[in-house]
């Protein structure tokens, strides 16, 4: 049964743009980009998710506990950077 | 596995009070998945913090918790390991903390051998304060009462450990948090004081003066300057000059632990 979230999940209320998690991520997942609704004027946002190999750096090293990343194995359904949707378990 | 974190942490006081991209943050996380990993129980954790950034830690979390003087985490940490010896104890502590004001309560918590797990987020320099120096700041660098630079020769954490009789000192970064939260793995399963040096990065106050105001920056300029056990080996000291040699330093098992041997003074004295 596939769950209905892209592989990375950001919190938007915990993330304060510091750019670790995007200096981190091997696939280039991850994006900052400009919001100026925030008090930090940008947030991160999951560009690509269909690239995301699952390799929780990006979990990992987030100092503020806004990122949670699937197992690897668990079947995801989300739609891509192409608006195309996509399951995958990996 | 993926870590359920609300399971550990007061979600009502998150968002977290430290700067965008502070490097404690991923400490408390690095502790949160080893305590995790190891099955433990909320209830059966106290951690014990002084005065200073890092130690604002024992706010977020749903343990036992206590935030005691400026300094002194060890000491309240000795009593509540001595009043009850089958709880885990944790500190997080400073640098300056447990170093500077706490210094020597430092050197005796290790001599003692008491079973604590003590992890010193060493990010060279007064947070909370104002940036002032503390006495892991490395010479030469810049703060706010040091504005020409420093000339005070810094402390090597794990050499101060070493020579004071800690049975675990290890040492790794928050550019590498797998390898972090490894380390604290093993210490807190160790029975004795087991000293981690976790590097941090601070960019407000030691990196805005030192041409490192970004957080990515330093952590990469952290990264670089760490050099693993093995690789050291096979350097010259000329190239290990101003490097910071990351891996397991010392696992020692044999020594006797601290309320062990209180406890069997106690059964002496009684069967006397």
């Amino acid at each position: 049964m596939a769950v209905e979230q892209t592989p990375v999940v950001i919190d938007e209320d915990l993330c304060t743009a510091c750019g670790i998690c995007v200096n981190v991520c091997p696939k280039n997942v991850l994006e900052i980009v400009e919001d100026l609704h925030i008090w930090t004027g940008s947030m991160c946002k999951v560009a690509r998710p269909e690239d995301c190999i699952r390799c929780k750096f990006c979990e990992n090293s987030c100092p503020h506990f806004a990122i949670s990343v699937l197992d690897s194995g668990i079947e995801a359904t989300f739609q891509d950077s192409k608006g195309n949707t996509v399951t995958k378990s990996k | 596995m993926a870590t359920d974190y609300s399971k550990y942490l007061r979600m009502d006081k998150l968002p977290l009070y430290w700067c965008p991209g502070c490097g404690n943050g991923t400490i408390l996380k690095s502790i949160i998945t080893a305590i995790d990993e190891l099955g433990w129980k909320n209830d059966d954790i106290m951690m014990v913090s002084g005065i200073g950034c890092s130690s604002r830690a024992t706010g977020y979390v749903d343990f036992h918790t206590i935030h005691t003087l400026h300094g002194r985490a060890l000491p309240v940490a000795t009593a509540i390991k001595m009043c009850h010896p089958g709880m885990h104890v944790v500190v997080v502590s400073g640098d300056g903390d447990s170093t500077a004001i706490g210094g020597n309560h430092f050197i005796h918590a290790c001599r003692r051998n008491i079973d604590l797990t003590l992890v010193v987020v060493d990010n060279w320099i007064y947070g909370m304060t104002g940036g002032q120096y503390s006495p892991l700041t490395p010479t030469g660098t810049k703060g706010s009462t040091m504005p020409r630079g420093n000339i005070d020769p810094n402390f090597d954490i794990v050499k101060l450990a070493e020579g004071a009789g800690a049975t675990y000192i290890a040492r790794s970064s928050v550019a590498e948090p797998v390898i972090l939260k490894n380390y604290i793995k093993k210490g807190l399963e160790h029975t004795g004081i087991s000293v981690i040096d976790a590097m941090s990065n601070c960019h407000i106050q030691w990196g805005r003066r030192n041409k490192f105001g970004d957080p990515v920056k330093l952590v990469n300029h952290i990264k670089e300057i760490t050099i693993s056990k093995t690789k050291a080996a096979k350097m010259t000291e000329e190239e290990l000059k101003g490097k910071y040699i990351t891996g397991i330093f010392r696992d020692d098992k044999d020594k006797k632990e601290y309320t062990q041997a209180y406890k069997e003074l106690i059964e002496k004295a009684q069967n006397e």
